[in-house]
């Protein structure tokens, strides 16, 4: 019955039709799902009870929310590029789901990493993987730009340039960070960077603290996910790029933000996490080695959830500025670092990057608590000392406060000019 | 050849999906639609002037900073590969790549391509 099997080529082909097709049904139910438990987890955090009438503990919510979404009405706006508007949501998320193609889910079914089979737990190894993961995610942003250029709306094409101007920005520390990874493995193929790690007996996390931190805050801000989700940043943009997006359509955009969340989990647990592994513990059991890998994207996916309920936006010209003056020098010493200590120690001597980059990390956090680097934004002052905001937050011209020297007793508070917290000094 | 062939058909397999949802978009849900449901997002108030396609110049510098800096990243890649093989020979190479990038970097970061106003 199963004689087609035994063409190696059409295996391989009916292998990973079947193998892309359940990937594809497993990103989209860990999307569903993930919606449910980030407003759960939110609510919780905030002290609400979130959805929890579909079903038991709110079970068939993500159902209910993917039925309401199909049959909602689809409009194209009158001032919309049809084409283009229809297509935007497509791009994003073919992209997205493009991204993980190349992440080993788990162990070779063999659990011997020289014996392959067509139906490992990954779809296909090039030997360019990280790089794939790379160009590929960053063809993200064409959905963004384009679907927010072309619903002909100010605050969708608003949203679509910060959205453009901060992944860019990102990338570059996102790249740079993770080249440290590539000097320690000395392959770009994802399942060799885990065998390396098994090999080498330590996770890069240990070797490259560093270029971890770096690569989870690039990450966040990749995904647009507060606390850098400048491009939705609902008080100024309303929905940014969603502006004009209904139904299923806007559900095509959450479902890429929320693959692309997974592929940036699942690729920092892979480079940084050793992937699959656990201390050996899943030697013989390939199976485990699945649970295990999803064990940890799921920590990541949660850490995602906590950042956002835990920290506030932060403002346009301060993500640029963090973007490139404190994240892209960061990774570039984190090079420095670990170039000097591969090229000239190897592998036995992974702790003093190790140290290094922990020891910058620390002094990092302490220059960010006491100089604020964050808060080092220049306001251009005009000749009457009075401050000015920036024009890429400014939103209505700003007048000068009217002087209330008569009313400081019935209103002592309000003399305070509002602005005045803006001023380059900060207190600790 | 062998090993890529995967990842394409996951490729066509992902845009085969998007298609389908795309198509399916079109027949699902009522069709009634009227100028003002059709009318640019403005808050509940008339839009008073069609949005400029333009933009500030601001987002266009940092593209282009990012064109220069990413091409150099990757450019770098190779290099960090091969650096257990390459050992000091790669070092030296590295540090002065860094110092070149460096020096684009502070001139760019003097001109005040990074602050935003």
């Amino acid at each position: 019955m199963f004689d087609f099997m035994n063409n190696p080529t059409v295996a391989l082909i009916v292998a990973t039709v079947v193998k892309g097709a359940l990937l594809i049904v497993i990103l989209l139910t860990a999307f569903a799902y993930m919606t449910l438990i980030e407003r759960r987890v939110v609510a919780k955090i905030q002290g609400r009870l979130g959805p929890n009438r579909a079903g038991p503990m709110g079970l068939f919510q993500p159902v209910a929310d993917a039925l309401k979404m199909m049959f909602k009405e689809q409009m194209i706006p009158s001032q919309a590029r049809a084409g283009i508007y229809v297509l935007a949501p497509v791009i994003s998320v073919v992209v997205a789901l493009c991204a993980f193609a190349v992440v080993p889910i788990g162990n070779n079914w063999s659990a011997n990493s020289g014996v392959h089979s067509i139906w490992d737990p990954f779809i296909g190894d090039i030997n360019v993987g990280l790089l794939w993961i790379l160009s590929i995610s960053s063809l993200s942003v064409y959905g963004i730009v384009l679907g927010g250029w072309s619903s002909g709306n100010r605050y969708s094409l608003l949203g679509a340039l910060r959205s453009a101007a901060q992944m860019v920005s990102y990338e570059t520390s996102l790249g740079l960070a993770l080249s440290g990874v590539l000097m320690w493995a000395g392959s770009l193929s994802m399942v060799t960077i885990v065998h390396r790690q098994l090999d080498m007996g330590i996770w890069y996390i240990c070797a490259q603290p560093l270029g971890f931190v770096i690569y989870i805050i690039a990450a966040v801000a990749e995904v647009n996910r507060a606390p850098f989700d400048l491009p939705e940043a609902e008080q100024e943009l309303t929905a940014g790029y969603l502006t004009e997006y209904a139904g299923l359509r806007w559900s095509l955009f959450q479902m890429a933000e929320y693959i692309n969340m997974i592929t940036v989990s699942a690729v920092a647990s892979t480079l940084f996490f050793g992937g699959w592994s656990l201390f050996g513990l899943t030697d013989g059991i390939p199976i485990l080695s699945i649970v295990i890998f999803m064990i940890k994207v799921a920590f990541f996916l949660f850490l995602f959830i906590w950042l956002r309920a835990t920290l506030p936006r932060i403002r346009y010209d301060r993500l640029m500025r963090f973007g490139w003056q404190v994240l892209l020098p960061l990774a570039a010493l984190n090079i420095v670092i670990t170039a000097c200590t591969v090229a000239l120690g190897g592998d036995r001597f992974w702790w003093i990057s190790g140290v290094a980059g922990l020891l910058v990390v620390v002094v990092m956090l302490f220059a960010i608590r006491r100089q604020g680097i964050l808060e080092g934004t220049h306001f251009s002052e005009v000749e009457t000392g009075k401050p000015v905001l920036p024009h890429s937050v400014r939103l209505v011209t700003y007048e000068q406060e009217p002087e209330l020297e008569q009313d400081e007793d019935s209103a002592p508070s309000v003399s305070q000019p509002p602005l005045a917290r803006n001023s380059n000094t900060v207190q600790v | 050849m062998e090993t890529a062939l995967p990842v394409f058909i996951y490729v066509t397999l992902a845009i085969l999906f998007g298609l389908l949802v795309m198509a399916v978009t079109g027949f699902l849900g009522p069709k009634k639609p009227s100028p003002e449901k059709l009318a640019p997002y403005e808050c509940g108030i008339q839009e008073i002037a069609a949005p400029k396609r333009r933009f500030p110049v601001k987002y266009l510098l940092t593209g282009m900073l990012f064109i220069a800096f990413d091409i150099e990243i990757v450019s770098f890649y190779p290099l960090a590969i091969l650096l257990h093989q390459l050992k000091l020979f790669g070092l030296l190479e590295l540090l002065v790549f860094m110092a070149v990038l460096m020096v684009g970097y502070v001139y760019v970061w003097r001109k005040g391509a990074f602050t935003w106003e």
